[in-house]
């Protein structure tokens, strides 16, 4: 069981928080919102993640479960991983 | 791509899909030989950032980004960086909004900056273009 974080672009209005938290896994874009590296989360790093997660003042960032690690490259593994997972 | 290499395909989603081909953002703008690809460009870029549905901040500060720019190159007032800079943007933007409107919109600017190649480059080295002077621009 893997964990990977998921961004909700709507609700995110780049405070900018998260990569304060977690910068091995968040980048910030030239106007403040965060570039997350795809794939799970390394296991050192997950409680530093839940506390990016929990520091988002508008909710915008998650942890989800995956029941396999989704391939990095592709977008369409990812996301049936993370529906295989929910 | 030009129109010489697609002059004889349908306008079809699943021939074009079969070729790498999309309808991008979705945009027709038809563009005589007189025209200068960069004003054209421009003009697409700006439409696609006003178009936004303002919902994701890549999408709102990226395009508006870009089109500004592609507008100085057109102008003929970009500094020298600016070329450089659309590309890092584009990487910046595509994929990042909840719908693919930044996506359609990064397609048609990867496609134009590979067709109009030569105008951009006269552009960005601030040569005259003789297409952007006049009606377009």
């Amino acid at each position: 069981m893997a964990q990977v974080l998921r961004l909700d672009p709507i609700r995110c209005d780049g405070s900018g928080i998260c990569a304060v938290h977690l910068p091995e896994r968040i980048g910030l874009d030239e106007w403040g919102y965060p570039v997350i590296e795809p794939g799970p989360v390394p296991e050192r790093l997950l409680s530093r993640a839940r506390r990016a997660v929990d520091a988002c003042p508008v909710l915008a960032l998650r942890l989800r479960q995956v029941l396999v690690a989704p391939a990095t490259e592709s977008s369409a593994a990812g996301s049936s991983a993370v529906r295989a997972g929910a | 791509m030009a129109f010489e290499e697609v002059r004889d395909e349908p306008l079809d989603p699943v021939t074009m899909r079969e070729r790498g081909l999309g309808f991008g953002c979705g945009v027709v703008s038809f563009s005589g030989p007189d025209t200068c690809g960069v004003a054209a460009t421009a003009e697409i870029m700006a439409y696609m950032a006003g178009a936004t549905a303002a919902q994701c901040g890549p999408c709102v500060f990226g395009l508006a980004a870009i089109a500004q720019a592609v507008q100085r190159l057109a102008d003929g007032t970009a500094p020298d960086y600016d070329l450089e800079r659309i590309g890092g943007w584009a990487d910046q933007v595509e994929g990042r909004g909840a719908c693919h409107h930044p996506d359609g919109a990064i397609a048609l600017l990867r496609s134009a900056l590979r067709v109009f190649a030569d105008d951009f480059a006269r552009h960005q080295a601030r040569r005259p273009c003789p297409a952007a002077r006049g009606k377009v621009a």
